[in-house]
């Protein structure tokens, strides 16, 4: 075993094509910030340069992903190329390029210094891309890393609004903390195990130095990966942080480093502690995070879902209702966990992925209504300010009342393929635990529909005491929406051909 | 398998009217522009239709003619694809979607010719083509969809339109209530649908209507495995539990569920009567011709589940039978036009499900074509009676409008002759022949012999009944001034009826509407030519002109309605030789035994002398006196709504404002609510005033959450160290 590894490292072989994506967007976010240093406050150049990096970038996505015969992993094992990384990495992509659309108003409502924000968003998106295409527990933390700080920054970015400032100091605090659990616990799963790749942890589980280390060390890994996916109860920071932030960085944090959490928890958990019959250490492991993160899903959703009821604040409500879906995405990250079959394991991933493509496209059209409601400093965003702006503002009034469908799981929307999607694997495992997760599951998302509807209901329904001025909806913003609706809908009703996108090449670990 | 991709042409053209009309019509503001356009894409869609369903112009056979039934299918996209569960949005017209999907367009373009000129100088007139024609995208949906999925969208989507074109005159408070009525009744029926589904896709891990390859995987269909051999055998017994017992005869029941509510059949049919409030073409098009026949459709398309429910089977023959009377019987008392049409509806319906329950599902659909010939023509003649009355629907001011409206006579004369079952008019066929499969339904004890007396009895009352309303609106003195009753007046207060002038004369209707009437008349007269039975066809005199082979559109069906399993304890033996019968007439009278055909004629000229007997009644009761007084419980429906309101609608009402309003919303939701909203709101506050340990006590929580996983993973750890 020793020896494969020093043979790795001889010949690391390296495979520039494979970290391309990465490599070019990394690119972007220097060429951003020296620009900005020689010719600061030009905003149109900097937001333009930054899409084209992430459009060169996902040039670059798609063309390792429709090139066949394409190796699966390189530098020493450390960076692959399955459906994992290639369909998280395609939700980074899109989150960044919409979030980059969405701050657009803002950015120029509140003079925001853009060329320091769009590096951040850069570099932020380059760390994502590392947590989903790392195979190696270093590469993980690095591209965890990369991403915390960058987002510690932009959740300050408005730097003379108190309530941001605190934001930023709090997840800064919090954060660093649940780094050292997760630093802590790859220690000891190497210890453990002796290796840092996922592949080879799970091939040393039979092997392991000392089982209950490694059990530890997972543990620690449930606590500091529960932190960045905001499981309960490791989500208490996401309300304030969320609600202290500005707009578009809330819906950023709210899909894009979620997404990589869970590409990184899934990647680790699934991949890297399966269940081996047989052996006691991974029978125990196994058992053990299964058992651990079904009650943190529905832990999750619960209190995500009977939080979101009691706000009056929208964008407290929808951080809550992040954190609930949170939860539904766990259910399919717990099936892809119990899947019996290679192609079940790799089918409930491939939904894991899926259900945070559609979070991601209907949570930021959301936000991109609620940067525009919510006018100069996040001052409107109580529930009371969208009162009868129905018939007032029908486009923002429609648009919403769809993504407020989409997030409740309307069918013929996104939301809806994507909860199928994620309940599946779950119920097809058949165990008792998991058909009770399901069905908590269908509860709670009965439950949401309460306050996903009230803002329908508040928008359409209720008579308007202050006057309303109709925002002006900028071409940026107009295609956010655009993208978004159509988005909506093709994932809802054409859902499929993404699928077979995502489940294109099979993760490269067999299951045994 | 064959694919044809203009299929789905059929369902997109009126869809692409309804988006047209309803963005550009009300800036076009034109008449002319509306109903060309609506016109158009039902046109588009009948034309297509046509060509597929008889193979004109296409590579393939006709679909009414291609072997065994096969479908042509249009795979438009893969709708979901998850694990074994697979839904396409796709098409398929094969024998019994063809002779839908044909009745359908024609008699809907025939409806949207006449709305044009019914409809003309309404305010909503884009908005109302709009919703006619999304209703035929809804409608046509539910027929060519080739699996239960897609076709309960098509499902729904004819139940928004219908509330849609029921609340249509918005400003009337009896049409928004109707409206609301048939929309909640149509729910309680869904959830049957939802749930037969539910349960047929367990059962068979399918919900495709045909066996079909599609992205080169082979999908079987609910009904193959239905039919498989080794699941026949699953047939259920003829007990009530099985009901209960979640096999097909639960499938069975839920779907007639669905279609009580969808077709107006006892429990669920008080909202057809109630939907008049529409529009009269509305009437015509979804509550007497296409629409309301969608129970029937789904029925009749699951023929191979219920062959194996003989429970279910009975039920629906009972329903069937029972709603028949029971409709008819009040239709004899109504003195609005259009609810005598609409309970002769109800009435006609219940024949059809009748003739399902005994096995005889090509009789049930043949009724279902000729019905939606003659009722159609029927409606759209009160259309044009109540357009030349000024929107006056009451009988009672009708009276000697044969003078003034000569073609809408003639036209109604075919149709009321057609409904009430004289010879050689479209209904006499259909509705004979359900009588006479009644009657010689086996398996039923002797319950087949009191079903067809009910039958019989309802076939007398429909003569009596249409024969008054006939009476009433176009014979006798002119009574266009007649004072109503006080009671009655009060329902006509907001109707948008005017005064009429003293000097008051009707006047025909134009060419828009008289034309659709001619055409229905015609199909109404020799509509029924294309299915004359065997016992009447081999009537030397029949068969000189029409030859022996005349039915076919028995033969036509036949591989849709396959009889299953060898021995079967109930239902309809002498049905299934029918269908086992082979194309030539030597077999087809081998299979028709001399006593059999004998007793069908007898039949057949039994119910000719009711029928005629039954004008007769209605002739000497009416004529003289048009006006006479019919039974209260009769004009009151036998107060059913007045049942109704009292033991369920108010009971819910007043409990949910009890129970659920008062007690549980505002007092545990908002309670709730409230109270941890205030108790966050403290806890917050408290936070805010020491800010220091509010980061440190989101800590706090984190390590206790962190403790706790810790300590559960541990005592695995522990575990393995031993």
């Amino acid at each position: 075993m020793m020896n494969i590894f020093l043979a790795e490292l001889a010949d690391p072989n390296v495979s520039i094509p494979l970290v391309l994506p990465e490599m070019l967007l990394a690119l972007t976010g220097i060429l951003v910030m020296i620009y900005d240093s020689i010719r600061p406050g030009r905003r149109r150049v900097t937001g333009t340069i930054s899409m084209v990096g992430l459009i060169l970038s996902a040039v670059a996505l798609f063309w390792i992903w429709s090139t066949p015969g394409q190796q699966l992993s390189a530098f020493g094992g450390m960076i692959v190329a399955d459906s994992l990384r290639m369909s998280f990495t395609a939700v980074f992509l899109l989150v960044s390029a919409l979030t980059i659309l969405v701050s657009t108003v803002w950015v120029e409502r509140e003079d925001v210094h853009a060329g320091e924000y769009h590096t951040l968003l850069l570099f932020a998106t380059v760390g994502m891309m590392f947590m989903a295409s790392g195979n190696d527990l270093v590469i993980i933390f690095l591209g965890l890393e990369t991403l915390s700080i960058a987002t510690y920054v932009m959740a300050g970015l408005r730097r003379r609004d108190l309530r941001s400032n605190e934001s930023a100091l709090k997840y800064f605090i919090l954060g660093s903390y649940a780094s050292g659990f997760l630093l802590y616990g790859m220690a000891l799963v190497y210890g453990a195990t002796g290796t840092t790749n996922v592949t080879q942890i799970a091939l040393n589980t039979e092997t392991a130095q000392f089982p209950a280390l490694l059990l530890v060390g997972a543990a620690m890994l449930v606590i500091g990966f529960g932190f960045k996916v905001a499981t309960v109860p490791f989500h208490i920071w996401t309300p304030d942080v969320y609600e202290g932030a500005p707009s578009p960085v809330t819906g950023f944090m709210a899909a894009g480093p979620k997404a990589a959490g869970f590409a990184s928890f899934l990647r680790v958990f699934v991949l890297g502690f399966p269940l081996v019959v047989g052996v006691q250490a991974s029978e125990f492991l196994h058992d053990s995070w299964i058992t651990a993160l079904t009650v943190m899903a529905i832990l999750t959703m619960t209190v995500g879902n009977i939080a979101a009821i009691v706000q009056n604040n929208v964008k407290r409500m929808l951080a809550y209702s992040s954190i609930a879906h949170a939860g539904y995405a766990m259910v399919g990250f717990v099936g892809a966990g119990v899947a019996k079959t290679a192609t079940g394991r790799d089918d409930a991933i491939a939904a894991v992925a899926f259900y945070m493509l559609t979070y991601a496209v209907t949570n930021l059209g959301a936000f991109a209504i609620v940067t525009l409601v919510a006018r100069k400093n996040d001052r409107r965003t109580e529930f009371e300010d969208y009162n009868g702006i129905g018939f007032r503002s029908p486009v923002l009034a429609f648009s919403l009342s769809l993504f407020m469908l989409s997030l409740l799981g309307l069918p013929l929307t996104a939301g809806f393929i994507g909860k199928v999607l994620v309940f599946r694997p779950a119920l097809e495992a058949g165990t008792s635990l998991m058909v009770i997760l399901v069905v908590i599951a269908v509860i709670n998302t009965a439950i949401s529909a309460y306050y996903y509807l009230r803002l329908i209901v508040v928008m359409f329904f209720r008579e308007r005491t202050e006057e309303w001025s109709q925002p002006k909806i900028s071409t940026a913003l107009a295609a956010v929406l655009a993208i978004t609706i159509i988005g909506v809908f093709y994932f809802g009703i054409f859902g499929n051909n993404v699928i077979e996108m995502f489940s294109k090449y099979p993760v490269d670990v067999q299951m045994r | 398998m064959f694919e044809n991709n203009y299929l789905s042409l059929i369902i997109f053209a009126p869809l692409a009217g309804a988006v047209i009309n309803w963005f550009f019509g009300k800036r076009a503001n034109s008449e002319m522009f509306s109903g060309a356009v609506a016109c158009t894409a039902v046109g588009i869609s009948t034309v297509v239709a046509f060509m597929i369903a008889f193979g004109i112009g296409t590579p393939h056979q006709g679909a009414l003619f291609i072997p065994e039934g096969k479908p042509v299918l249009d795979h438009i996209w893969t709708w979901i694809q998850v694990g074994d569960f697979r839904a396409d949005f796709g098409l398929g017209m094969d024998r019994l979607s063809g002779i839908y999907a044909l009745f359908v367009t024609f008699v809907g373009l025939l409806i949207h010719i006449f709305a044009t000129g019914y409809m003309h100088g309404d305010k909503g007139f884009y908005r109302f083509f709009a919703y006619l024609n999304l209703f035929m995208f809804s409608m046509l949906t539910l027929v060519l969809a080739d699996n239960f999925l897609l076709m309960f969208v098509g499902w729904e989507g004819v139940g928004l339109c219908s509330y849609l074109l029921i609340g249509y005159y918005i400003n009337k408070d009896e049409a928004r209530r109707a409206a609301k009525k048939a929309f909640v009744m149509n729910r309680i029926g869904d959830w049957g649908v939802l749930m037969g589904v539910f349960l047929i896709f367990t059962i068979t891990g399918s919900v495709s209507f045909f066996d079909k390859a599609v992205d080169g995987q082979a999908v079987q269909s609910v009904f193959s495995w239905v039919q498989n051999s080794a699941n026949v055998s699953q047939a259920d017994p003829f007990t009530w539990g099985a009901i209960f017992a979640g096999g097909l005869t639960s499938v069975g029941v839920l779907l007639f569920i669905g279609a009580t509510g969808k077709s107006a059949q006892i429990p669920l049919l008080t909202w057809l009567p109630d939907a008049m409030a529409g529009p009269t073409p509305v009437s015509a098009l979804i509550h007497a011709a296409t629409m309301v026949t969608a129970g029937v459709y789904l029925v009749v398309r699951c023929n191979s589940i219920y062959q194996l429910a003989p429970t279910a089977m009975f039920i629906i023959a009972v329903i069937g039978a029972a709603t028949a009377i029971f409709a008819a019987t009040i239709g004899l008392a109504q003195n609005d036009i259009k609810k005598v049409l609409a309970y002769s509806t109800v009435s006609q319906l219940g024949y059809m499900f009748l003739a399902c329950g005994v096995g005889a599902f090509v009789a049930a659909i043949f009724h279902v074509m000729t019905h939606a010939f003659f009722k159609a023509l029927l409606f759209l003649g009160s259309g044009s009676v109540i357009h030349g009355m000024h929107h006056e629907q009451d009988m009672r001011r009708m009276g000697n409008l044969k003078k003034y409206m000569p073609i809408t006579f003639f036209t109604m004369v075919t149709g009321w002759l057609a409904i009430a079952g004289i010879p050689f008019f479209a209904g006499f066929f259909s509705k004979d022949e359900i009588l006479y499969k009644t009657f010689a339904a086996q398996g039923l004890g002797n319950w087949n012999y009191f079903l067809w007396g009910i039958g019989i009895v309802t076939a007398v009352l429909t003569a009596v009944y249409m024969t008054r309303m006939m009476v009433m609106t176009f014979w006798g003195s002119e009574r266009f001034h007649q004072e109503l009753p006080e009671e009655d007046q009060a329902d006509h207060d907001d109707d948008d009826h005017h005064e009429i002038p003293a000097d008051f004369k009707p006047h025909e209707s134009p060419w828009t509407m008289t034309v659709p009437l001619v055409a229905l008349a015609v199909l109404s007269t020799f509509g029924g030519l294309v299915g004359i039975p065997y016992a009447l066809s081999s009537l030397p005199v029949v068969s000189s002109i029409v030859g022996e082979e005349a039915n076919h559109f028995e033969e036509t069906l036949k591989p849709v309605v396959k009889k299953l399993g060898a021995d079967e304890s109930h239902g309809a033996e002498s049905e299934v030789k029918h269908f086992l019968a082979e194309g030539s007439s030597e077999e087809a009278a081998a299979h028709h035994s001399p006593e059999e055909i004998a007793a069908e004629r007898w039949l057949a000229l039994f119910s000719v002398l009711l029928a005629a007997g039954g004008i007769a009644i209605g002739w000497f009761m009416f004529a003289g006196n048009p006006l006479r007084k019919m039974p209260k419980v009769l004009e009151r429906k036998w107060y059913l709504d007045e049942i109704y309101n009292k033991a369920i609608v108010d009971p819910i009402t007043e409990g949910s404002r009890r129970f659920l309003w008062k007690g549980f919303d505002l007092g545990f939701i908002d309670g709730t609510i409230n109270g941890l909203g205030s108790f966050v709101t403290e806890i917050g506050s408290l936070f805010r005033r020491i800010q220091v340990g509010f980061v440190r006590s989101y800590a706090a929580i984190i390590l206790f959450g962190a403790l706790v996983v810790l300590g559960y993973f541990i005592y695995y750890a522990y575990r393995t160290i031993g």
